[in-house]
C-alpha cells in the first residue's frame, strides 16, 4: 500500500479517536427525548 | 406487524423482581439510565405470541408509593405520567410469598391508580417449606386482580404469568379499597376542585416530598396550592391511609392465607446466628474474601496467559501480513497491544463479579450490611454505606449512585467522598500486572503471596475509606437525622441464570466501556510516540548508527537502540521527560509517568498505555508482561519494575483519584464542584506522599 495512503489512514484514525475522547469528556451528554405531560392528560 | 405493549415490573426489594425480568426477557435486555438522572433503567423485550410483544421495564425496588429516595421517585413519576412513552399498559407487582402482607401495601396503592395490575407471587416453591397455603380464588376476588403463583427458581408459573399479561385487557382496573374514606370531607373538596382527575393521583402529588421532574409543573403547583391542611395534618392522613390499607390486607389474608408454623423447617435463624455473630460473622466474611482472591488468581491464570500470547501472535501476524507502513504499525503496535491490555483481564474481572453476584443472590450480602453497621456507625457511616463500598469493587460510579438510598445527607456525602478509595475493577489490571512483576510466586499456608498482596490492597482501600470517613465525620459540620433499616432476604441457592447474566452484563460493560476509551487513547499515544519534532527524531537512524559505529552491534540490537532513541525524542518522550523530575523520587521513569497521566481518563488505561509505549518500534513477539519485566531503570540500572518501585506504584494507584468519570459523577450527585475538587487534591496528594515514602524506604 502507498505510504501516503497509510499516513492518511493514520490521520483519519487519529481524528476519530480524538473526536471520541472530546465528545466523551468535554461535550455535554445528549439527553433522550421524552414526552412531557401536557394539558392534563397525565391525569395529575 | 406485531403489536407492542408496555409492562412495568414493580415490587419491594428482594422479591426476585429481576429474576422475573430475566425469565420474561432472557437475553433480550439492555441497561441504561433514566433521562436526566443516573438511576439504572433495565428494559427488555418479551415475545408473548406471534402478534404481541411486550416491552418490559424492571423498575427500582420500592416499599410503597411514598417515595423517600430518587430510585422510588422513578416508579411514581412513571405511574403518574400517562404521556410517558414507557407508561405501562399493565403493571406486574412482584411479591414474595413469605412477605405477602408487606408487599400488598404497594399493590393496593398501584391498584388505586386504576392501571390493570397483575399480582405475581414469587418464591412459590418455598410455600411447603414455610407451611404457607394460599386461597388464590379468594385473594383474586378480594384484591380484584389475577394472580400468578410463580417460582423463578423452579421455573414454574412463568407461562401462566405470560398468559395473564397477554389477556391484560380483561383485567379489572377497579381499586380494591377506597382510600378517600380516611377524610371524606377533604377528598370531597378535592374532587370538586379537580373534577376530571383521578383522586388517588391528586393525593399522591399533594403528599409527596419529591420533585416531579417529568410532569407538568403548572398543574402540580395548582394542586400543591390546594393545601387546606398543614404538612403535619397531611402526614397524619398518610399514616391513616397506611393503617387503613394494612387493615384491609389483614382482613384479606386472614382468610386467603394460612401459615402452619409447625410445618415450617426453618434454617434461616440458625444460619443468621452464625453469619451475623459478633466474632464468627467477621471471621467468616474474612475467610470468604480470602477464598475469592485466591480463586481469582488460581482460576484465571491459564486463560490470561492464552489471551496474552494470542494478542502477541496477532500483533506479529498483522505486521507480517499487511503491507509495511504507518497504518500497519498503528494496528500492530498501537491498537492491538492496547486492546490486549484490557482483554487480558476479562477472566479475573468475570471471576470477581461471579463471586459478588453469588454473595448477593444468596442473601449473604444483606447479612454483611447488618454485620458492618455496628462498625460503620463508629466512623460516621451507615450500614447502608457498605453497599456502595462493596459495589465500589466493581466501579465507583454506580457505587456513588447507590448512595441515594442513604437517608442522612451527612452519611451520604461522606460515603460519596470515601467510596473512590475502594479498589475498583479498573485498578485490578494495574494491580495484577505489577503484582505479577514484583511479588514472588511462593505461598504461605497454601495461599499465594500474590493473592495475599491483592487482598491486602483491597483491605488498604477499604481501610482508607473507613478512616477517611472517620476524619470527615469529625470535620464536616452538617446536622442530619440518621436511622438504619435493612431487610434480610431469605437464604437461597443462587440462580445460575441470574448469576450468569450479572457476570455477562458487568464484564461486558467494563470491557466495552473501558475498551472504547483505551482504544482511542492507544491510537493517540501511538501517534505521539511514533512522530516527533526536530533533528533528533527525524535523523534518529543516522545519529544512532554513527554513535554505535565502533561497537559492532547486531542489526537487532541497533534497531532497538534506534527505536529507543526515537521514542525518547518523540512527542510523548519529550512530554514524559518534562514531568520526570516530579515522579523520579517515586521510582518511576518518564514512560510510567505518561501511563499515569493518560490513566487519568480511566485507571485501566495504564496497562494499555505501557503496552503501547513498549510496543512502539518493537519487532519482537513478546507479551506485555515480558516487555515490562525487561525494562531497565535508566539511572540505577536493574529492572525498572522492582519491589520498591512496584510497591510505590501499587500504593499510588490505591490512593490516587485517577478517574475523570468518577469526578463528574460526584459533581452531579453533590451538585457542586467543591467536593470533586476536594477529592482530587486530597487523594492525589495522599497518593504521592505514600508512594514517595514507600519507595524511599524500600529502595
Amino acid at each position: 500500500m502507498n505510504p501516503f495512503i497509510q499516513k492518511v489512514l493514520v490521520g483519519i484514525t487519529l481524528i476519530l479517536a480524538l473526536w471520541f475522547l472530546v465528545s466523551k469528556y468535554f461535550l455535554p451528554e445528549k439527553k433522550k427525548n421524552n414526552k412531557d405531560c401536557g394539558s392534563g392528560s397525565c391525569g395529575c | 406487524m406485531s403489536k407492542q405493549i408496555n409492562i412495568a415490573l414493580i415490587g419491594n426489594p428482594n422479591t426476585g423482581k429481576t429474576s422475573v425480568f430475566n425469565a420474561l426477557t432472557g437475553l433480550n435486555q439492555q441497561v441504561g439510565n433514566y433521562p436526566g438522572i443516573t438511576v439504572e433503567k433495565k428494559e427488555g423485550i418479551c415475545k408473548l405470541d406471534r402478534n404481541l410483544k411486550a416491552h418490559v421495564i424492571d423498575l427500582p425496588g420500592t416499599y410503597s408509593l411514598n417515595a423517600s429516595s430518587l430510585d422510588e421517585n422513578v416508579v411514581i413519576e412513571l405511574l403518574l405520567n400517562k404521556n410517558d412513552k414507557d407508561f405501562p399498559d399493565v403493571v406486574v407487582v412482584v411479591s414474595d410469598v413469605e412477605n405477602l402482607k408487606r408487599n400488598l401495601l404497594l399493590f393496593t396503592q398501584i391498584k388505586d391508580l386504576e392501571i390493570p395490575t397483575i399480582l405475581a407471587i414469587n418464591m412459590a416453591d418455598r410455600m411447603d417449606y414455610k407451611g404457607i397455603s394460599l386461597d388464590i380464588p379468594y385473594l383474586e376476588t378480594q384484591l380484584k386482580t389475577k394472580i400468578a403463583l410463580i417460582s423463578t427458581r423452579k421455573k414454574t408459573g412463568i407461562d401462566d404469568l405470560k398468559a395473564l399479561i397477554q389477556n391484560y385487557k380483561e383485567m379489572s382496573s377497579e381499586p380494591c379499597l377506597n382510600a378517600s374514606e380516611i377524610d371524606k370531607d377533604y377528598f370531597d373538596r378535592l374532587r370538586v376542585a379537580f373534577p376530571n382527575q383521578l383522586l388517588y393521583k391528586l393525593w399522591l402529588v399533594i403528599t409527596q416530598d419529591v420533585n416531579f421532574g417529568k410532569t407538568n409543573r403548572k398543574e402540580i403547583d395548582a394542586i400543591t396550592s390546594f393545601k387546606t391542611k398543614s404538612a403535619g395534618d397531611l402526614k397524619r392522613l398518610q399514616q391513616k391511609e397506611t393503617i387503613k390499607r394494612y387493615q384491609f390486607i389483614n382482613n384479606v389474608l386472614k382468610v386467603g392465607q394460612t401459615v402452619d408454623a409447625s410445618q415450617a423447617k426453618d434454617l434461616r435463624s440458625k444460619l443468621d446466628r452464625i453469619l451475623t455473630h459478633k466474632i464468627f460473622g467477621y471471621l467468616i466474611f474474612f475467610l470468604i474474601l480470602l477464598v475469592i482472591f485466591q480463586a481469582i488468581y488460581d482460576w484465571s491464570s491459564v486463560p490470561m496467559d492464552l489471551i496474552d500470547t494470542a494478542f502477541a501472535h496477532l500483533s506479529e501476524w498483522t505486521k507480517n501480513a499487511l503491507p509495511a507502513g504507518d497504518f500497519t504499525n498503528l494496528l500492530a503496535e498501537g491498537i492491538i497491544p492496547g486492546l490486549g491490555g484490557i482483554v487480558i483481564f476479562i477472566p479475573q474481572i468475570a471471576f470477581l463479579f461471579l463471586f459478588i453476584a453469588i454473595l448477593e443472590e444468596s442473601g449473604y450480602m444483606s447479612r454483611v450490611v447488618f454485620l458492618m453497621d455496628k462498625i460503620m456507625r463508629r466512623f460516621g457511616l451507615s450500614g447502608k454505606s457498605i453497599v456502595p463500598l462493596i459495589s465500589g469493587t466493581a466501579c465507583a460510579i454506580p457505587a456513588i449512585m447507590a448512595t441515594r438510598n442513604i437517608e442522612s445527607w451527612k452519611e451520604r456525602l461522606i460515603t460519596i467522598l470515601v467510596t473512590p478509595f475502594t479498589t475498583c475493577a479498573a485498578r485490578l489490571p494495574v494491580y495484577l500486572i505489577i503484582i505479577s512483576l514484583v511479588i514472588p510466586e511462593g505461598s504461605f499456608i497454601g495461599i499465594s503471596y500474590q493473592a495475599l498482596t491483592l487482598m491486602l490492597l483491597y483491605l488498604i482501600g477499604f481501610g482508607s475509606a473507613v478512616f477517611s470517613a472517620y476524619l470527615l465525620n469529625k470535620v464536616l459540620n452538617i446536622n442530619s437525622k440518621t436511622f438504619f433499616v435493612v431487610e434480610m432476604p431469605n437464604y437461597k441457592l443462587p440462580l445460575l441464570k441470574n448469576v450468569g447474566l450479572t457476570v455477562l452484563e458487568k464484564t461486558k460493560s467494563f470491557v466495552v466501556g473501558a475498551g472504547k476509551i483505551i482504544l482511542a487513547i492507544s491510537i493517540v499515544l501511538w501517534v505521539l510516540a511514533s512522530y516527533g519534532p526536530g533533528e533528533n527524531f527525524n535523523n534518529a537512524e543516522e545519529i544512532v548508527t554513527e554513535k554505535y559505529a565502533t561497537q559492532n552491534l547486531t542489526e537487532e540490537a541497533l534497531n532497538k537502540k534506534i527505536a529507543s532513541h526515537k521514542l525518547e525524542h518523540s512527542f510523548i518522550g519529550i512530554s514524559g521527560r518534562a514531568i520526570e523530575p516530579a515522579i523520579r523520587p517515586l521510582g518511576y521513569d518518564w514512560k510510567i509517568g505518561i501511563a499515569i497521566v493518560s490513566s487519568f481518563a480511566a485507571r485501566e488505561v495504564f496497562v494499555g498505555t505501557l503496552a503501547t509505549i513498549y510496543s512502539v518500534g518493537s519487532d519482537d513477539e513478546e507479551t506485555i508482561k515480558n516487555r515490562m519485566a525487561g525494562e531497565v531503570n535508566p539511572i540505577l540500572g536493574g529492572p525498572l519494575f522492582n519491589f520498591a518501585s512496584g510497591i510505590s506504584l501499587l500504593l499510588f494507584y490505591a490512593f490516587a483519584m485517577q478517574c475523570m468519570s468518577t469526578l463528574a459523577i460526584v459533581k452531579r450527585e453533590t451538585n457542586s464542584w467543591k467536593w470533586p475538587a476536594y477529592q482530587l487534591v486530597v487523594m492525589t496528594a495522599l497518593a504521592y506522599i505514600v508512594a514517595l515514602a514507600s519507595y524511599q524506604l524500600l529502595k
